[in-house]
Order: C-alpha cells, then sequence, then structure tokens
C-alpha cells in the first residue's frame, strides 16, 4: 500500500505524472502549507513498482509491501 | 517521511528548501538509497558548494561541510589527504562546478583524488535569480541574456574525461533507479568520480528558457532530449546533435588513485629514514 506523508508533500505530482498505472490523482484536500496533496485513486490496481517512491523530492511517500 | 529519510535526513532541517517538483529532491533520495545500500554511514563526509544544490549534503545527518561558493572540491580535497579512509561527496551546481570552481573541478580530475563529484546541472543560476550560467543552451534567453545566450555550453562529461577522470556517468532525475546505481558505482570506485545529473527547474530555467513551470513537462522534455550511450554508438552526428548521451560514459580502474600512492610515498620515505 502506498503512504503520502500529507505534512511533507509539496503537491508537484511527478509521483502522478511517472505512475505506469496513473492511479495517483489530486485528492482536492490541502495540507498545512496549502498545497493540493495526491491521494491512491484506485490502491487495488497498485504493482508497487516503486517509481512514486523513487521520483518523490520529498521523501513523502513510502510503498509498504504486503496488500492493497 | 519514507523510512530511509527517518534513519538518514536531519529531522530538525525539514521540510526541504526547495520549490514544488525541485529535482534536488530526487537526487537527495537517490543518495540516501546509495548510502544505504553501499552501508557507509560512518566513514561518510559530504562537501556542498553554494546554489540550490548545495544544500543536498546538509539534509543528509552525516559529516557535512558546507563550503565557499566553487570551493567545494579544494575542501574535499584537503578532506581526503587528511583522512583517506573517508569517503567523500561533494554536491555542486553547474555554476558553482564549472562556472566559479570550473578551474579546481579540471584539476581535482586531473590528479584522480578518490572524490565523488554529484554535479546537478539545472542550465542556469536558480537560487540567484535565473541568470546565464556555464550551461545554459546557446540562443536561451535568460533574466541576464534577454536578446539569447549567444555563448555555447559546457559538456560537464567531456571536460570531466578530458581531464582526467576516471568514472564519467549522467542520468536525469527522470532516471532514479539508474540514478541510484550511479551514484553508488562511483562512490565504490577508487578515483575522482563525477556522475552530471540534469535535472529541471521549474522556478527559474522552467519558466523563463522552457515557459513553463511543470515539473512533469520539464522532465519529459529533458528525457526526449537524452539518448543512451550504447544507442548512440551507430547514430551519426545529425541525429546526435544536441542530444545528451546518458548512461556510464567512462570506466577507467588502471590509473592510480591519488591520496594512495601519496601516503605510499610518505610510508616509504619514512621507512628509508
Amino acid at each position: 500500500m502506498v503512504i503520502i506523508d500529507e505534512l511533507y508533500c509539496k503537491g508537484c505530482y511527478l509521483c502522478s505524472h511517472y505512475c505506469p498505472k496513473k492511479i495517483i490523482k489530486p485528492s482536492g484536500k490541502r495540507n498545512g502549507k496549502g498545497y493540493i496533496i495526491p491521494c491512491i485513486a484506485e490502491p487495488e490496481e497498485c504493482t508497487k513498482c516503486k517509481t512514486c517512491e523513487l521520483i518523490c523530492p520529498e521523501l513523502a511517500l513510502t510503498v509498504e509491501e504486503g496488500a492493497n | 517521511m519514507h523510512p530511509l529519510g527517518e534513519k538518514y535526513l536531519r529531522k530538525n532541517a525539514l521540510p526541504l528548501l526547495w520549490c514544488p517538483g525541485c529535482g534536488n529532491g530526487t537526487i537527495l533520495n537517490a543518495t540516501v538509497r546509495a548510502i544505504e545500500n553501499l552501508g557507509i554511514r560512518d566513514r561518510l563526509a559530504l562537501v556542498g558548494g553554494i546554489g540550490c544544490s548545495g544544500w543536498i549534503p546538509v539534509y543528509i545527518d552525516a559529516d557535512t561541510l558546507h563550503v565557499l561558493h566553487g570551493r567545494a572540491i579544494p575542501f574535499a580535497t584537503g578532506l581526503k589527504m587528511s583522512d583517506p579512509n573517508r569517503k567523500v561527496i561533494v554536491f555542486s551546481g553547474d555554476g558553482d562546478c564549472l562556472g566559479i570552481g570550473g578551474n579546481h573541478f579540471i584539476h581535482g580530475a586531473r590528479r584522480n583524488i578518490d572524490i565523488t563529484v554529484i554535479m546537478v546541472h539545472n542550465q542556469i543560476y536558480g537560487m540567484t535569480g535565473g541568470q546565464v550560467a556555464p550551461t545554459t543552451p546557446t540562443a536561451s534567453k535568460t533574466k541576464t541574456s534577454p536578446y539569447g545566450n549567444p555563448e555555447m555550453p559546457f559538456n560537464g562529461c567531456e571536460l570531466a574525461r578530458a581531464s582526467g577522470a576516471t568514472y564519467v556517468a549522467r542520468w536525469t532525475t527522470a532516471h532514479p533507479r539508474q540514478l541510484s546505481k550511479a551514484i553508488a558505482e562511483a562512490i565504490d570506485h577508487q578515483g575522482f568520480s563525477f556522475v552530471e545529473v540534469l535535472t529541471q527547474c521549474p522556478t527559474q530555467a522552467g519558466r523563463v528558457i522552457h515557459g513553463t513551470a511543470d515539473p512533469a513537462k520539464l522532465l519529459d522534455m529533458i528525457k526526449a532530449n537524452t539518448i543512451s550511450a550504447n544507442a548512440a554508438k551507430d547514430k551519426s552526428a545529425e541525429e546526435l546533435a544536441g542530444k545528451f548521451l546518458i548512461g556510464t560514459l567512462h570506466h577507467d580502474t588502471q590509473r592510480p588513485e591519488f591520496a594512495g600512492y601519496y601516503y605510499e610515498k610518505i610510508h616509504k620515505a619514512a621507512a628509508a629514514n
């Protein structure tokens, strides 16, 4: 499962752009800094390729092993 | 925060000061992974120059130097000579490494001292407000070249190789897996290692040179402008014009390393007396 740290995310959406399944979408929710944070729209589609985790400039994304 | 971030970053320095979508964070991410894979945290020394990229080592919780503009390589040379067991990594921007510190860079490469230089190439002086840099493409409009840059950009990898660097690689922040692997290889290599990272600067280079501040679009542009070094072998000069070669461009394990050579001589001289 993919965990997005709302405290550190700056809403650049590089994770969303590089997600091969395109399942990371804007959530419409703002964090404390005022950035619109992303969410995992279809968690069951995630293949755990970890591209989002590697590209994240804030180290705010974590892909955990186990069930989605 | 990612568990590796929890493990390696200075919590009191967070959040990272870079603009949203800046590639420096991806390089920090890749470096932390390389350090974790090599398990060298205890004998690590990080040196940062001036500029946005000079802040990368500041966030890593290890021995860190943040030094004068362009003088990261001389400080790293001194550090390596005084403590040759250290793994010294220098983070430098394109202006810091090729502009102000250009002379130090070529002499570091010439000596083949065992330091790893990670050059963040964003085509512009970002922190100071978008002035023309030694890597700004010809004819690009910036704040200090409003009618187009008349100069030719430096090719950092060619310069490093010609100056005598023994490990030269180039990747982009759109290739985080390969980048992390290249950084680990560069740290592991005995000799002057140079990794150039093509990266997006949405605030300065993006808006001023490329006409978009969207980091994803900028990264796509950078990726489209590269070609793998293996694929480039059977391409003509016209097809390669303006393209950046990516991959490991040079790897020489034969040349002796400077600090090791120097200490060997010192021990020999001491034994002779």
